[in-house]
């Protein structure tokens, strides 16, 4: 089963913020694979880089890359796809997010962001929080 | 996902008939209930490489995010900016 996860599953996972995203963080590899659209990498690293250092978000990078954690350019999503969602959302970064977790077949997107949540019913992959993602994996 | 072990188990009457009410009350099979709690045990032992790798992250981690709301809001606006690096602004 692959997953995609939004960037705040990664901050606040790897801050130890939020119990249920460290969880997810620790099932990776586990119970489900993770591909990840590269502009959330980024977006992790630059995020973390501003509230931690460059040596925490450094060891960040390090720790996803050896979570086994697949990194695709969006680019590579169709563009048909993404306007679709763009259509929704009118967001492009969001609809570019949106777009990649269903071309990449994933089965579930994860995000505490509730305009996503909001947004994306009814689509080939669900849209859950965190608490709900490990209520599913339970 | 790793190899696939198979695993023959045989549980006391009692135990299996336990396993067997909590599985189908949970919609699940006694197979995947097993496997499930299997799991999770191992991770309580955090024989897992990841487990040790996520704690010891947490653990160095010097800013505990409190306002989750302000922090997704913080994220959001870093998105529209990296997307802006990665494409500019008329992508």
């Amino acid at each position: 089963m692959e997953v995609v996860l939004d960037s705040n599953e990664f901050i606040f996972g790897f801050t130890g913020s939020k119990k249920a995203c460290s969880d997810i963080l620790k099932l990776i590899g586990v119970k489900f694979g993770v591909i990840l659209p590269d502009v959330v990498f980024r977006e992790v690293f630059e995020r973390l880089k501003i509230i931690e250092g460059k040596d925490f978000a450094s060891a960040v990078r390090y720790a996803i890359l050896k979570l086994d954690i697949k990194i695709i350019d969006e680019r590579l999503v169709p563009r048909e796809l993404t306007h679709k969602y763009y259509n929704i959302i009118k967001k492009r970064p969001d609809a570019a997010i949106a777009a990649f977790a269903e071309w990449t077949n994933a089965k579930y997107l994860v995000s505490e962001n509730r305009d996503f949540l909001r947004n994306l019913k009814d689509k080939p992959f669900e849209v859950l929080r965190a608490e709900d993602f490990i209520r599913v994996l339970s | 996902m790793g190899e696939m072990v198979p695993i023959n188990l045989r549980l006391p009457r009692e135990l299996e008939k336990k396993v067997r009410s909590i599985s189908y009350g949970n919609s699940t099979s006694p197979a995947e209930y097993i496997r499930s709690s299997i799991i999770k045990s191992l991770l309580k032992l955090e024989i897992l490489p990841n487990i040790a790798l996520i704690n010891a992250l947490n653990k160095i981690s010097k800013r505990k995010i409190t306002d989750e709301n302000k922090e997704i809001e913080a994220l959001k606006k870093l998105r529209e900016r990296v997307w802006e690096e990665k494409y500019g602004s008329s992508s």
